[in-house]
């Protein structure tokens, strides 16, 4: 291994210089206004001579009398808008008033919605690259840049992961201009900023990060664009690995972003002063900061009307718990505590177990990662033989080894519970942290069985409190305690929640108008 | 590297616990009665009834074996009994999920009964919970005759049926949390549940539906088990019985409402031959005890509310006040004198009172030594007691009238 890894990064060096080679040429260089002489530079920049998808296109525009040449990337353009917009003007107009020629040209001919001067070869490679369309003219050291961007990307979808009954059907899609828009669409604010950051050292990228001006902590807003900023790598392509550049612990357990693909639920956290990050090519965005509450809350909640919504936060809280503890308690109880238990359970889990060649951890241990074998298989099998998985995983887990002998009929029973209740999580970063977790509580169980766990659970708590998310504490406004509408484990009716969690932000908190002021 | 800084403290907790007292759930034989007899010498006679596991569950092990293991052997005390029991029992013992202790007429009446039980309460394995039943035989045989036909388990037979007293009131509740706070203080009798598997001096003829002490009753059933009545202890020495009735009677005078809505029947005050049932529940009692050097002058009045639920005799008591009133004045005659008697016996005969009225009494001592020194138990030998009975008609039934034939 160690020489193909070496052959690979020699292969790599060999190619590097060229790259630069290539960078050097075009720095800081400008239009000469030779017509001939600027496109060569560019075909040189593009390798126009292997490039397949970089086009010149001459036209001449005979309302000024000049020649001109367009210059731009297939797949990145609007054909459509390319050819009504500016071909056909340029071509068709006859007359036109005016000295200067690039402004006559872009007040008077193009109907393109955007249009404007650029000079610099580097920043007109970058428009070419983001698919814009270039026209150089003869005789003139100008150059206009019309944007014309369009990539494909899919039609805006239903969530696939954070379904809800009530309300949005929608879901974010792979188009950071769509994902923005329809952000726009639910909150119609004038405050509502999007700054682009662009991040990479060699191919950019750009980040859009949103959040309201007057509601959002400046600080917040400053540490997530400095994060930003700072991310030495060559390329970001999507939130995913944005996360991973930007959150606080790498190494932790405890997600302190928020992933999402509603735009409500983004919308929501906005307005509540949170910041949101999205990325061309991600059907999702990253909410910052995230705190428990956020991960733990689903869309669903504030939609269903206070009494159901808070039945569900209920539910979901039990669930949490179990997915958690239940095979560590049952381990637990079954090798320390079996006075614990009801007379008759402790009798039949002990009748059950007689006939068992295991010790009990083997058996939980055995189970867990049957469990987890599915569950991975389930995510990376080919839809098309999807069915085999539920087939062979009731079978074998459910049926075959209680006959066998293998597992105890009541511990498929708590293997089940728990996997139905980790589902129930909605985060599927919290639901990892949960999963992984458990097998950490079932081994402290083993060996100390309930002082264990709970020393294990007081330790838990102890680092949650510890957390910070983009510095606010990853238990507000719990723990510490801030001011706020009490949205944690249950919720109040809509016309209680007057102010905005204060660990997000203190800027404006009101959600309503008061009758006192 | 910072990370293996941490493992050696992660490793600390392991060293310092560890998986000692781990024991398999199933490596444990689950004893659900013991049953304590006078054995020879200074030794007592222990019996074990042990859950065999694979019966009355679920499995699909088909398992051709009893539903229980019963052995008796001697031994110096009851936990040490519990390794004796491994030169056959293979699994280890555990009392964790035993429901009753069962003890001899015999033994309770000897000096070391109440030594052995509060010895077995510092033991991890003993759950203060467990129902303590007097037997009128051999403890062992108690348990060898003793076959529920319904409970495999004879652990659930012993929780239901001793669950009951609340109802009935035909037996008092002795757990042995109740019997070690009670005797903690030691100014009364205490009750205990009194059972037999053997029949003896059956009654025929009886007053009321508790007229009797366990083995009186003449009862055709498979299982011969017969639960009624009380154990009397005094000073953790079994002295004597009382009746079903007499238990329900003491279980009624206490300070506080113990038992409730437990069925009753009665002499109908205008036909002789004929009885009336009625459901009885009560109110606090009102306890007034005045102290004086010599005795306790004690008044009770017992509140009791009457749900009549048949009148066999068929005369008007619902809407002809005249005979409510009899019935009423019967009643609370009745009662009283029921009661007179039963206060009669505990102050000649058992010279102690079950009726927890010590705890009234300890309230118009200013300091504890002050009633301790007062000596409440011999005091109420000589105590001036009267009683009253408050009775009150809530309804009577789902019928208003009943049908003339």
């Amino acid at each position: 291994m160690p020489t193909s890894y070496r052959k690979l990064t020699k292969k790599n060096s060999s190619l590097s210089p060229s790259f630069k080679k290539n960078d050097q040429n075009i720095n800081k260089e400008k239009l000469t206004g030779d017509l001939s002489k600027d496109l060569e530079t560019l075909e040189n920049i593009f390798f126009s001579s292997k490039n397949h998808d970089f086009i010149i296109r001459p036209v001449y525009i005979s309302a000024l009398n000049i020649k001109g040449t367009l210059v731009y990337l297939s797949g990145c353009v609007c054909v459509n808008t390319l050819t009504k917009d500016i071909i056909e003007p340029l071509i068709n107009t006859i007359q036109t008033s005016g000295n200067d020629i690039i402004s006559s040209i872009i007040n008077n001919i193009i109907t393109n919605k955007n249009a404007k001067k650029i000079t610099d070869i580097p920043l007109i490679t970058k428009a070419i690259i983001q698919g814009n369309t270039i026209l150089l003219l003869e005789n003139c050291k100008e150059a206009i840049c019309f944007s014309t961007q369009e990539f494909e990307h899919r039609a805006i979808e239903k969530p696939v992961i954070e379904n809800t009954i009530k309300d949005s059907k929608e879901a974010f899609v792979e188009s950071a201009e769509v994902n923005r828009s329809l952000i726009r669409k639910y909150l119609k604010c004038e405050n509502l900023i999007s700054e682009s950051i662009e991040v990479g050292e060699k191919y950019k990228n750009t980040i859009y990060v949103m959040y309201i001006e007057g509601i959002a902590d400046p600080d917040v807003v400053n540490d997530v664009k400095n994060r930003i900023k700072n991310i030495p790598f060559d390329t970001i392509l999507n939130v995913s690995l944005l996360e991973q550049y930007i959150e606080n612990r790498s190494y932790s357990l405890v997600p302190t972003l928020l992933y999402t693909e509603r735009p409500d639920r983004a919308t929501f956290f906005l307005s509540e002063g949170h910041v949101i990050l999205i990325i061309d090519g991600s059907p999702s965005c990253l909410i910052a900061p995230a705190t428990f509450w956020a991960l733990f809350h689903a869309a669903e909640d504030q939609y269903q009307r206070m009494p159901y919504g808070n039945f569900i936060r209920i539910i979901r809280l039990i669930a949490f718990l179990i997915a958690l503890l239940l095979p560590a308690l049952y381990v637990a109880i079954t090798s320390y505590h079996s006075e614990m238990i009801p007379s008759d359970l402790a009798v039949s889990i002990a009748s059950a177990r007689e006939v068992l060649p295991f010790p009990n951890i083997i058996e939980v241990i055995l189970m867990e990662i049957s469990f987890e074998l599915i569950r991975e298989a389930g995510v990376r099998v080919p839809t098309t033989i999807g069915p085999t998985i539920g087939i062979v995983g009731a079978l074998i887990l459910g049926q075959a080894a209680v006959d066998a002998n293998i597992v105890s009929p009541i511990l498929v029973i708590i293997v089940a519970l728990t996997g139905l209740s980790s589902f129930a999580i909605p985060d599927s970063s919290l639901n990892y942290a949960v999963r992984m977790m458990r097998f950490v509580f079932i081994l402290v169980g083993i060996s100390m069985g309930f002082l264990g766990i709970a020393i294990a659970l007081i330790v838990s708590i102890t680092y949650l409190v510890n957390v910070t998310t983009f510095g606010i504490p990853f238990l507000s406004p719990i723990a510490p305690n801030y001011p706020s509408s009490h949205d944690t484990f249950t919720r109040g009716s809509l016309l209680k929640q007057k102010i905005k969690p204060f660990n997000i932000s203190t800027l404006n908190p009101l959600k309503r108008k008061t009758r006192r002021k | 590297m910072k990370l293996l800084k941490f493992i050696p403290i992660l490793l600390i907790p392991f060293l310092l616990t560890g998986c000692w007292d781990e024991i398999q759930i199933e490596e444990y034989a689950y004893v659900s009665v013991i049953g304590i007899d006078k054995g020879t010498d200074d030794k007592i006679s222990v019996t074990f009834q042990i859950i065999n596991p694979q019966i009355g569950t679920a499995t699909s092990i088909e398992a051709n074996e009893p539903p229980s293991d019963i052995l008796t052997f001697l031994s110096p005390d009851l936990v040490s009994a519990r390794d004796l029991s491994s030169i056959s029992i293979a699994r280890r013992l555990t009392f964790s999920h035993t429901n009753a202790i069962v003890v001899s007429e015999e033994f309770a009446k000897t000096d070391r009964f109440f030594p052995l039980l509060e010895a077995t309460q510092r033991d991890v394995d003993m759950r203060r919970e467990f129902s303590i039943i007097i037997c009128k035989e051999k403890a062992y045989e108690f348990i060898r005759n003793n076959k529920p036909p319904f409970d495999t388990r004879t652990s659930k037979y012993y929780d239901f049926l001793t669950s009951k007293w609340k109802e009935t009131g035909l037996v008092p509740l002795s757990t042995l949390h109740k019997v070690s706070q009670k005797t903690l203080d030691d100014t009364g009798l205490l009750l205990m549940a009194y059972a037999t598997t053997k029949k003896e001096d059956v009654k025929t003829n009886f007053d009321s539906e508790g007229d009797f002490i366990a083995g009186q009753i003449d009862k055709t059933d498979d299982n011969p088990i017969q639960m009624i009545g009380a154990g009397v202890l005094k000073k953790g020495k079994m002295i004597g019985v009382l009746t079903g009735d007499e238990t329900r009677l003491s279980l009624m005078l206490r300070p506080h409402v113990v038992t409730n809505n437990m069925l009753a029947t009665f002499p109908d005050p205008l036909a002789e031959d004929f009885k009336i049932s009625a459901k009885v529940s009560k109110r606090s009692n009102k306890i007034d005890i005045k102290i004086t050097d010599d005795y306790p002058i004690i008044d009770v009045t017992v509140p009791i509310i009457l749900s009549i639920t048949a009148i066999p005799s068929q005369i008007d008591y619902v809407e002809n006040m005249e005979n409510q009133k009899t019935l009423i004045n019967y009643l609370e005659k009745r009662l009283e004198e029921k009661t007179m008697k039963l206060v009669k016996k505990t102050q000649k005969e058992f010279e102690g009172e079950p009726f927890f009225w010590s705890y009234v009494a300890r309230q118009k001592f200013w300091l504890y030594e002050d009633f301790k020194n007062y000596n409440w138990m011999e005091k109420y030998k000589n105590a001036k007691i009267t009683i009253k009975y408050d009775v009150k008609i809530e309804d009577f039934g789902k019928h208003r009238i009943d049908l003339k034939i």
